[in-house]
């Protein structure tokens, strides 16, 4: 989309990343905020502790987009988190998509040892997804 | 397990339109073991349908409730403080729940957020296939407990028809069974082929869906 529509509003980004897919001192911080988006960052043990209802509910609670890492495939160090992460991830997807919320609102990406700025730079590319639709409508209900 | 599967939310936005406040209620047996109305799917669901009511341009507000079982009338009390705040009711439980509750609390507008399809095994995570076809008069002593009327295409009495594959499936797709082909297989194996040869007597279908709705009685239990 054009330059006007990214003017138009900053999207606020949820990034769910698992603790293994990120460097051991990485040491995130809870928000970055940048000219482009905000985002919120959320450790997890696993990516398999993504639950579809829950990227439903962050949607539903007004943010714009959100951006699960995961691990890289056969890397899960529980086996098949990162797995379940992807299913979970398609599953909002396509009801998003049966919604007409757009599905590209939520998305997964794979990475190890990454770093804050890799961590931003995965958040930014959702951002630019989430430009494209818009604004959330439920932004404001919660 | 009673099977069900999610109506699409399209269906279910036409339904709710209008209404402002709606109670989506789950059940924590069959439709819980079948990924369709359990606390999970609730959860799923409440959600979903807010964004999609929102965007209809018809924004509503959902509470929830999950009882461990929405047949029976005890389990189902328990929500009239909920229902009395609502204006109408999303069930995501089997029919026989849905009914339940709009007999129960009938001067609310109960919607079936579900369609209940089989009685049902999980084969796997993630896959289940029908078993029963509750079709009351239980044939599977004789065809080795596997059951023709539910798992048969056609529910032969005296398969398998000439839409067996090679491969043992049926011809109606190829990841479903041809349940005449394991049937004959398990007689097979017990050495008991002979007993299919063996004249049965015809299915008595009066016990069926044929015969009217269904009504059961103990007097043990009155």
């Amino acid at each position: 989309m054009g330059h006007d529509v990214k003017k138009s509003f900053t999207p606020e980004i949820v990034v769910m990343y698992c603790n293994g897919a990120v460097a051991e001192d990485a040491s995130l911080p809870a928000r970055v905020e940048t000219n482009e988006y905000k985002a919120r960052l959320v450790m997890m043990p696993c990516g398999s502790k993504v639950e579809t209802y829950q990227l439903l509910d962050i949607l539903a609670g007004g943010a714009d987009g959100i951006q699960v890492i995961a691990c890289p495939e056969k890397k899960c160090r529980f086996l098949v988190g990162n797995e379940r992460a992807r299913k979970r991830v398609e599953w909002a997807r396509k009801i998003l998509a049966d919604i007409d919320m757009g599905p590209k609102r939520v998305g997964l990406s794979r990475g190890e040892k990454l770093l804050l700025d890799d961590v931003k730079s995965i958040a930014h590319k959702r951002a630019d997804e989430v430009w494209t639709l818009g604004s959330n409508p439920m932004k404001g209900d919660k | 397990m009673i099977i069900a599967e999610w109506k699409p939310i399209s269906e279910i936005v036409e339904k709710l339109r209008g209404h402002k406040k709606v109670l989506l209620v789950g059940c924590a047996t069959c439709v819980a073991e079948c990924a369709a109305g359990g606390e999970r799917e609730v959860k799923t669901l409440a959600p979903a349908v807010e964004m999609a009511m929102k965007k209809d341009g018809n924004p509503v507000e959902i509470i929830t409730a999950v009882p461990e079982r929405q047949c029976e009338w005890e389990f189902i009390e328990e929500l009239a403080d909920k229902v009395s705040q609502v204006d109408a009711v999303l069930s995501i439980a089997c029919g026989i729940g849905v009914q339940a509750m709009a007999e129960r609390f009938s001067k609310v507008p109960v919607y079936p957020g579900v369609n209940t399809t089989s009685l049902a095994i999980r084969e796997e995570p993630g896959i289940w296939t029908a078993r029963c076809a509750a079709c009351g008069d239980c044939v599977l002593g004789e065809t080795f407990g596997l059951c023709p009327v539910a798992r048969c295409a056609k529910s032969l009495m005296n398969g398998p028809c000439g839409g067996t594959r090679a491969d043992g499936k049926c011809e109606i797709d190829e990841n479903v069974d041809c349940v005449w082909y394991l049937i004959v297989k398990r007689a097979e194996e017990r050495g008991e082929l002979d007993k299919l040869a063996k004249i049965g007597k015809p299915k008595d279908w009066s016990n069926s869906d044929h015969g009217g709705p269904k009504r059961m009685v103990r007097e043990d239990l009155r």
